[in-house]
């Protein structure tokens, strides 16, 4: 009432001018009755105005009844800092930049952690969505049987809905299709909305007759079909049939996984994709009132069913990576990171405000005698600070969405051509979350810089504040100090950490495996291989063909137990079934002996050849030729047991190659056994026209002659690009983070100096009219830098050190990192020396201080 | 003319009594004001207007344009129910206060 009376009031200009009119009348009311008192028109007109008093004061006094005073000195204040940034525009632009800076890395950042952990998917309650998996002791199933499923779905009082599906990968000649097969009620269960067409229902999933029909997704609609709106109807071909598009699901529809699939297809399609048996994943909607231990402990019976002692486990589906305490592990040495920059970026506009706080401190200092209360002189700073902060969080927002399609086009720039197109990514669109984090962090930064300022530069004696004079009571603050060794530390943990990752990402790219793949091509031919090994033996392009059990770079070597001739105990190594031309075709010199004959790869005869350092460790100082090898049984789940096809003689001693990960080098023991060619599974296709022309003929001569085909087919060198990639993409993102601290820490040393050296202008002003040299000035400004820059160094590569552990220890699994001292101390040192070079600009401005010019001043 | 400052507060009181007797103008309601008090009291123009503006803002008054009892243009405010009870509790609170002051100024 009184809030609407007001607004009325407000905004109706109308108000206004009653009220003067209103005043106006009542004048001329009481000259009215004076002159009927009998006074002159004139007299009566002078005491009219006498007796009513000045009235511009009363219609203030009124008006200011009907406003909102805060509200109006609050827009005083916004257009008043508004006013003094636009005056001082460099100060401006470096604190909106700074902040700006910090906000789109930390924006960024959070858009990916926002895209893969919080945000759920889009469907309909994700919440409630859940995976069933049977867990054992040491071991987790994931996929079940289409029994399984059926029972799971049977359970009424547990699940509202449930839907299985599987996974399918389509490798065609250009363009790879990434699938899920669905059950029918799949998209009903998940709400999901059709761009164009309708969805996968009951009718095309229902066994033996389903139907060849697929929902593509909106991705798959634009890059294929260039967002043609009479797709619906048309053919596309996978593994030799044709599948009809039925719909398209809607953009933010992406399916419950963390690659979004390309198409959906009924389940009952199973065996047009696959030839395996059906297994299935399985996800239930969650009644309402079941808990989660309640649904583990009612479907614990079906997962002991197939095997003793398994339980049942339900993992949220709500979003792509669970938020989990592991999860949180994980992302923490980034987001520790982020958080540094984003503190130092806060630290330096807090320093910026701090020195232009006291260059306007004759200002504040008039203010305050004027009889300006503190309150609102802090409330005129912060708003300043809250000013700079909404130009930072719109700046940050656009430099974060520009850091964001600028990563992903690099992203998809060097990475293998290959391996980017297998990836699909979630949409990393800046969400409402993002922006509100952007926001947020702009806020609390901005008043976080400022408020200690605004405090410092108000808390002043008026008398003192009116000469100008408080610098004395300010020389003493350690805030700022501690601001420039923050930062330098900071920016030392970070160069460090980046070094570090540079120097082990130039590592694994000079690595030699050994191994010449060039223009190689590695195919899963499965049950093919003979007719695809004939076929590309026949070509004139092919300059030669070989086999191996195993692909190789897609993880360690297969480990088993043997015992070598000589030695008592069963010991593990590596090993490798390969054809006889695997080491000819890899150009793998052989130090000794011979390679595998055909007749020996047929028949599966005893023997093994042995790698350089396999040698080494069985029989160190001997020659292997001749010696043998038993078969031991094993009983470590991650060893595999060789056939007992009793001794195993060694016949030849290959050159160490890298077969697993690049980055922990060549195979420390690798035995080689023989295999056909055919029946081998995968094959090595060595093309004399280089690996991309060769990937693309051999997809266009499966995709014609075997066009049910199921194997993948990539180039080697892709794989290894694959491997080394996330390691050069750690270290750019290293580097960059190293680089924004870098260029942090030098506008922090350098505003601080800057400030030092105004501040004490007078003292040094007096020292020079005292007969200091330019060299002592000097000398005042970088003694104190360098005291500041070494404890910065120090305390940094302490924990630059600590970091380092930490990131070992995260990264122990995978055993990557080796500590690094080098990168210790260069990435140390150079934050040092950057932080002293940013310092000499300021302590040379001092040596040209004019004691003339500051002496005079005041 | 000896004119006495209001207590704090008052005016508002003052205003709403005399409205209570009916709708009247800004110069109307500073001439009751002065003559029911014998000339004690003088509404100053200066403390009026504002005054008047505060009733409007809580709605005790509402104020429409008319035309005075000799003819001229004026702003006409009248009590409205809420004012009404406002007048009666701030006469009840007012009354309250100077039977407090009486007693101690006879204690």
């Amino acid at each position: 009432m009184r809030f609407w009376n007001k607004v009325r009031a407000r905004f109706g200009r109308a108000a206004e001018n009653d009220l003067a009119e209103e005043m106006r009348l009542h004048r001329q009311m009481i000259e009215d009755s004076l002159r009927a008192q009998g006074l002159s028109s004139a007299e009566a007109r002078h005491k009219a105005a006498l007796e009513f008093g000045p009235m511009a004061i009363a219609q203030e006094d009124s008006r200011a009844e009907w406003s909102y005073a805060w509200l109006e000195s609050l827009w005083a204040d916004v257009r008043y800092a508004l006013r003094t940034l636009a005056r001082d525009r460099t100060f401006a632009a470096t604190a909106v930049l700074t902040l700006a800076a910090g906000l789109a890395l930390a924006t960024a950042a959070f858009t990916l952690f926002n895209a893969y952990v919080l945000r759920p998917f889009a469907v309909a309650d994700p919440a409630s969505l859940y995976e069933v998996r049977w867990l054992g002791k040491d071991r987790w199933v994931g996929m079940h049987t289409w029994r399984d499923y059926e029972d799971i779905r049977a359970r009424k009082d547990i699940f509202s809905a449930v839907h299985a599906s599987r996974g399918v990968f389509v490798m065609g000649v250009d363009r790879h299709w990434q699938g899920k097969m669905v059950t029918g009620n799949y998209f009903r269960m998940l709400g999901a909305h059709m761009a164009l067409g309708r969805s996968i229902e009951e009718r095309d999933a229902q066994a033996p007759l389903g139907d060849h029909v697929i929902v593509i997704s909106h991705g798959a609609w634009k890059s294929v079909f260039q967002l043609d709106p009479g797709v619906l109807g048309k053919k596309v071909a996978l593994r030799g049939r044709s599948f009809e598009i039925i719909g398209v699901a809607a953009r933010e529809f992406a399916g419950l996984d963390g690659s979004p699939p390309d198409f959906w297809a009924p389940i009952t399609m199973h065996g047009a994709f696959r030839k395996d048996e059906l297994a299935v994943e399985v996800i239930g909607r969650l009644r309402d009132g079941v808990t989660r231990p309640q649904a583990e402990a009612a479907l614990g019976a079906l997962a002991s069913r197939g095997q003793a002692g398994m339980r049942a486990g339900l993992g949220s589906r709500a979003t792509v990576v669970a938020f989990s305490p592991m999860m949180i592990f994980v992302f923490a040495p980034v987001a520790l990171a982020l958080a540094l920059v984003l503190a130092t970026c806060c630290a330096n506009v807090a320093n910026i405000l701090l020195a232009r706080g006291l260059s306007r401190q004759r200002e504040i200092g008039v203010r305050l005698s004027l009889g300006a209360g503190r309150a609102r002189l802090v409330r005129q700073l912060l708003t300043e600070a809250c000013v700079i902060a909404t130009a930072a969080a719109a700046l940050g927002l656009l430099l974060a969405h520009l850091l964001l399609t600028g990563g992903q086009a690099v992203f998809f720039a060097t990475a293998a051509p290959e391996f980017a197109r297998l990836v699909r990514l979630h949409s990393l669109e800046l969400d409402y979350r993002v922006f509100l984090f952007a926001l947020g962090a702009a806020l609390i930064a901005a008043v976080g810089a400022a408020l200690t300022p605004a405090l410092q530069s108000t808390r002043r004696d008026t008398a003192l504040a009116m000469r100008g004079e408080f610098s004395t009571a300010f020389r003493s603050s350690r805030l700022r100090d501690t601001m420039v060794v923050v930062q330098v530390v900071v920016s030392a943990v970070l160069l460090v950490c980046g070094a570090l990752l540079f120097r082990r990402a130039a590592v694994f790219q000079a690595v030699d495996t050994g191994i010449d793949a060039r223009g190689v091509v590695n195919v899963s031919a499965g049950e093919q291989g003979a007719v695809l090994s004939a076929a590309m033996r026949a070509r004139p392009d092919v300059e030669s063909v070989a086999g191996a059990s195993r692909a190789i770079w897609f993880g360690r070597l297969q480990q088993t137990m043997v015992i070598p001739s000589g030695q008592a105990n069963p010991r593990v190594s590596g090993y490798h079934r390969v054809s006889p031309d695997y080491f000819r075709l890899f150009h793998i010199r052989l130090r000794s002996g011979r390679a595998f004959t055909e007749e020996e790869a047929r028949s599966g005869a005893p023997v093994a050849i042995v790698s350089e350092a396999t040698a080494r460790a069985f029989w160190p100082g001997e020659d292997p030729i001749g010696k043998t090898i038993v078969p031991s049984p094993v009983r470590e789940r991650h060893l595999d047991a060789l056939p007992n096809t009793g001794r195993l003689q060694v016949i030849g001693v290959a050159a160490d190659v890298v077969h697993g990960w690049v980055f922990e080098g060549r195979d420390r023991t690798c035995v080689y056994l023989p295999v056909d060619e055919s029946k081998a599974g995968q094959l090595f296709i060595r093309f004399r026209t280089g690996e991309q022309a060769g990937v693309h003929r051999l997809r266009q001569w499966i995709s014609e002659r075997l066009p049910d085909f199921e194997g993948d087919s990539i180039s080697m060198n892709t794989v290894l690009d694959v491997q080394i990639y996330p390691f050069r993409a750690a270290a750019w993102i290293g580097w960059m983070l190293g680089l924004v601290a870098m260029a942090l820490s030098v506008s922090g040393m350098y505003g601080v100096m800057s400030y030092l050296v105004n501040q004490r202008s007078k003292e040094i002003g007096i020292r020079v009219a005292l007969g200091a040299s330019p060299r002592g000035v000097v000398a005042l400004v970088m003694r104190r830098s360098f005291w500041l820059a070494a404890a910065g160094v120090a305390v940094g590569a302490m924990l630059a050190g600590g970091a380092i552990n930490l990131l070992l220890w995260w990264s122990a699994e995978i055993g990557v990192l080796r500590w690094d001292g080098v990168a210790l101390v260069s990435g140390a040192a150079a934050a040092g020396i950057v932080a002293l070079l940013a310092a000499l600009g300021p302590s040379l401005r001092a040596a040209r201080v004019d004691p003339n010019t500051v002496l005079r001043a005041d | 003319m000896g004119t006495n400052e209001l207590l704090p507060g008052t005016l508002e009181m003052l205003i709403l009594k005399t409205l209570s007797g009916g709708p009247n103008h800004g110069y109307g309601i500073a001439q009751h004001i002065h003559a029911a008090s014998a000339g004690a009291l003088k509404a100053g123009e200066g403390s009026l207007y504002p005054a008047l503006q505060r009733l409007l803002v809580n709605g005790w008054v509402q104020a429409e344009w008319g035309i005075s009892e000799n003819n001229r243009k004026a702003r006409v405010y009248k009590l409205t129910p809420a004012g009404r009870k406002r007048l009666a509790e701030e006469r009840r609170q007012f009354d309250a206060m100077i039977l407090a002051i009486g007693r101690v100024m006879e204690a």
